[in-house]
């Protein structure tokens, strides 16, 4: 498996265990954790370099997209 | 250099990556990216942009008329000083971004970042491969 593929298993397996939240993460760790992305950036604006994502509840993952 | 790389397509349909988007002062973030063959640019949340601080692409051009699923729409078009894939050799120097909040806060990566790769969707196998011959 390629190195990205990896990091990506590796978020969403994060990713799962928050669902409904914006997230970021930081050396493999939970740094904040948000209803909304303001309030989740505002928490996290002292790291450099965070991954930040919305994990969706299983009712958003079932929604299909038209973009 | 030739390079691959795969990773899986979800369930949903979508391959996703994550994507480095570099803004002012070395500043940057990590995000995940669904790959989407009909999108052009690449597609940020506004409040990332905001704390990249991410300035206009082109002040006589700063905004972009897009054509979406819902009818055209005016978005910001900012510029990024770098963006590229972690892990990977890919990388692009002042990159267009549109600031845009999608639905389910979803960042997008478009074409112009893998223009000059081979790109497969592999649906019977759920994999999605990139590669620079």
């Amino acid at each position: 498996m390629s190195e990205q593929a990896l990091l990506v298993q590796k978020y969403v397996k994060i990713m799962a265990k928050h669902p409904g939240k914006w997230l970021a993460v930081y050396h493999d760790e939970v740094v904040g954790v948000a209803g909304d992305l303001d309030t989740l950036l505002h928490k996290v604006k002292d790291f450099k370099g965070v991954f930040v994502v919305y994990s969706p509840t299983p009712e958003e993952q079932r929604q299909a997209y038209l973009i | 250099m030739p390079f691959s790389l795969e990773v899986p397509i979800f369930s949903d349909g979508f391959a996703r990556l994550v994507i480095r988007v570099y803004g002012m002062q070395g500043r940057f973030f990590d995000l995940l990216a669904i790959v989407d063959t009909g999108a052009t640019y690449v597609v940020v949340p506004s409040s990332v942009c905001e704390r990249l601080g991410l300035e206009v692409f082109s002040p006589e051009e700063p905004t972009v008329s897009i054509v979406t699923g819902c009818g055209r729409i005016d978005v910001p078009r900012l510029r990024a000083e770098r963006v590229e894939l972690p892990n990977t050799p890919i990388s692009k120097e002042n990159v267009v971004i549109l600031s845009k909040d999608m639905p389910g806060g979803i960042s997008v990566l478009g074409m112009k970042l893998l223009e000059d790769l081979e790109i497969t969707f592999d649906l019977k196998k759920m994999k999605f491969l990139l590669k620079d011959p």
